[in-house]
């Protein structure tokens, strides 16, 4: 589909010339009629003039050259007459050696007659009677010259309405990217909608555009209700379920751990798997993949209160460093990277021996997050099996493994990609980088 | 130490009342947020074990509003939203610790003795030290000169509050509402008989009197 822009700019340029072309081509019509008129109007007085030079002498009639205009004598003069009268035929000395042939009705002649020297002759036949004698006037005139100057004025005013026509497509153009100008501010801000940076659309469009912005927020408010609702239900399942397993667990250890050994050690182990499933799964069910002007990661604010969660959750002293606390907003739902950043964080302090490092830096539309620990690390020929165990619901692991599980869950959800190496600190490096929209 | 725990669901409260007073803490127990809004004002709680999935009032938000109010007590918060943005939260919201369900025991204590260790300034090591005497909160017993002197769980109860607020004049009132929980009736003479017990035990100079005011743990140097 084209853009509207330059759809509506051919079709109005196309209509600008149609109808040009047809009131100049009609403006041109009028003109020559009514160059004719005007000539039709003159003739008709030269063909008077020629009757009014007749004058009675002895023998009947003779033409008194004296009183006729002295471009009929000059030879070729482009003014002609030939007068019949008795079977004689009179004709101006202005013919000379040509022959005007004469028309056949009285009145202006509707076409133009080839003369002599390259002439163009338009005719009139008039008849009279004078002193009882019937004669026929015809007098004709050459009408290249206004032809010629007919010629340079639709020249002239082609290249006129050329000129006209090329200010006339400027100004559209300009006019329509001016109409257009509320549809791309609307672009931009859905743009900024979608980038998070902009809670909803500006209500204050034109009346056209009103209904589809007014939609969109709707359908955004409905998005993030619909994602908090079922974020709460999630949660509170979470809470159903983690409470009781928190009281079996309990109940397990006081009174099993001595009396009956094996079945606490059972009871155990079933109790972790199913506490495994139900953080897997809720986790991987929270991810939302998106964020909203409300809900956008802000390194500043959350980096800092995330490494501070963590030093306190793990009981041994840690070199927790954080490195890209200065970046911009991101286009990451908070939820989801503090989720990314929380269990690679707790990962690495939970094998570090002393010091963590976390990196988050960005290069254009790409996030890169880089976690460093001095720990035991993971040799090459393992790391893809950790991976791969990270990626599978089904696997009997708590603890670290479910960490990495809900990292591969949420990577895999914004097409980000995760890898394992060494770390310079001595230790595993995993890295991820995230695809950020504009 | 006096705590408030917070816990709606009565089977997990069941199991961590005697757990805590085990461990030497006089817990007095809400299960309603709105409750808990009010009694926080009522009495001198050394730590609060708050849920968030309250009825009346979301725990969170009770949080909130207490440190609005300008009560500073450590609040450590259990309960299942084990999201890393909900821990973030509940830490930006004023809480010193975020212990997620299900949860071990042992962590419950070890997390609750860290937190009351840091809120009186103490380093967290194995022992409590303070003032030449140590305290083995696992053991429930003293240590002088490496050598263990055994203690009654009120003793035990009583010179970890002295311990943690070493120098510190309290008085007996205080010493009372600490050590014993809303439900159990308070008799200063109690105090006394316990101070003069430790005195026997750790030697007399370890906890002075100031007739009228309180008594003040000075240790052995």
């Amino acid at each position: 589909m084209r853009s509207i822009g330059a759809r509506l700019g051919i079709s109005l340029f196309v209509s600008l010339l149609l109808a040009g072309v047809l009131v100049g081509q009609g403006a041109l019509w009028w003109l020559e009629r009514e160059q004719r008129r005007i000539s039709a109007g003159q003739l008709r007085d030269e063909a008077a003039s020629v009757l009014a030079a007749m004058v009675p002498g002895p023998d009947g009639l003779v033409l008194e050259q004296e009183m006729l205009d002295p471009a009929y004598r000059r030879p070729l003069s482009g003014r002609y007459f030939v007068v019949l009268i008795d079977g004689q035929r009179w004709r101006s000395r202005s013919l000379w050696d040509a022959r005007l042939p004469l028309p056949e009705n009285p009145g202006m002649d509707t076409e133009l007659l080839p003369g002599p020297d390259g002439q163009s002759l338009l005719r009139y036949r008039a008849r009279f009677r004078r002193d009882g004698q019937d004669l026929t006037v015809v007098v004709a005139q050459d009408y290249a010259p206004q032809q010629a100057s007919f010629r340079d004025t639709r020249t002239a005013a082609l290249l006129a309405w050329v000129l006209v026509l090329a200010a006339l497509a400027l100004v559209q153009q300009w006019l329509i990217r001016r109409g257009l100008k509320p549809l791309n501010a609307a672009r931009r801000q859905i743009e900024q909608l979608r980038g998070g940076q902009r809670a909803e659309l500006d209500q204050e469009v034109a009346r056209e555009l009103r209904p589809l912005v007014t939609e969109i927020n709707r359908l955004q408010r409905h998005m993030e209700q619909q994602l908090d609702r079922s974020r709460h239900a999630l949660g509170d399942l979470g809470h159903a379920l983690k409470t009781p397993l928190a009281v079996l667990r309990n109940r397990c250890d006081t009174e099993l751990r001595e009396r009956a050994p094996e079945l606490h050690a059972l009871l155990l182990a079933q109790l972790d798997h199913i506490e495994a499933n139900v953080r897997r799964a809720l986790g991987r069910a929270r991810v939302a993949a998106g964020a909203t002007a409300a809900t956008r990661f802000e390194p500043g604010q959350d980096l800092e209160a995330l490494a501070d969660t963590l030093r306190r959750a793990h009981r041994k002293p840690l070199n927790l460093m954080v490195q890209g606390t200065g970046l911009p907003p991101l286009a990451v739902e908070r939820g989801d990277m503090l989720e990314l950043l929380g269990n690679l964080l707790d990962n690495a302090c939970k094998w570090a021996a002393g010091e963590v490092r976390l990196t988050l830096a960005r290069d254009g539309g790409l996030l890169t997050v880089t976690v460093d620990d001095d720990g035991p690390g993971i040799p090459p020929s393992r790391r893809e099996q950790v991976l791969q165990r990270g990626r599978r619901l089904d696997e009997r692991v708590a603890g670290d493994g479910l960490g990495l599980a809900i990292v591969s869950d949420t990577v895999a959800a914004y097409g980000g990609q995760l890898t394992l190496t060494d770390s310079p600190l001595g230790g595993l490096r995993v890295r991820l980088t995230l695809p950020l929209p504009d | 130490m006096r705590l408030l725990l917070v816990e709606d669901t009565v089977a997990l409260a069941d199991q961590l009342l005697p757990l805590l007073r085990d461990h030497g803490y006089a817990v007095d127990w809400l299960a309603d947020g709105r409750d808990a809004l009010v009694r926080a004002h009522d009495d001198d709680f050394d730590l609060v074990i708050l849920d968030l999935g309250l009825p009346g009032l979301d725990g969170l938000e009770v949080l909130r509003r207490w440190r609005e109010q300008g009560l500073s007590m450590p609040v450590l918060i259990l309960t299942a939203r084990d999201s890393w943005a909900e821990r973030v939260d509940g830490l930006r919201a004023g809480a010193d610790d975020y212990l997620t369900k299900p949860f071990h025991p042992e962590e419950l204590l070890l997390r609750v003795q860290a937190v009351l260790r840091r809120s009186h300034g103490s380093a967290n090591q194995s022992r409590l030290r303070a003032c030449g005497v140590e305290l083995d909160e696992e053991r429930q017993s003293a240590w002088l000169d490496q050598e263990e002197v055994e203690l009654t769980g009120a003793e035990f109860r009583m010179l970890r509050y002295f311990m943690l607020n070493p120098g510190r004049l309290l008085s007996k009132i205080a010493l009372s509402e600490h050590l014993y929980d809303g439900e159990r009736e308070r008799d200063s003479n109690v105090v006394e008989v316990h101070i003069n017990r430790l005195r026997r035990k750790l030697g007399g100079q370890v906890i002075q009197t100031r007739r009228g005011q309180g008594y003040l743990f000075t240790g052995r140097g």
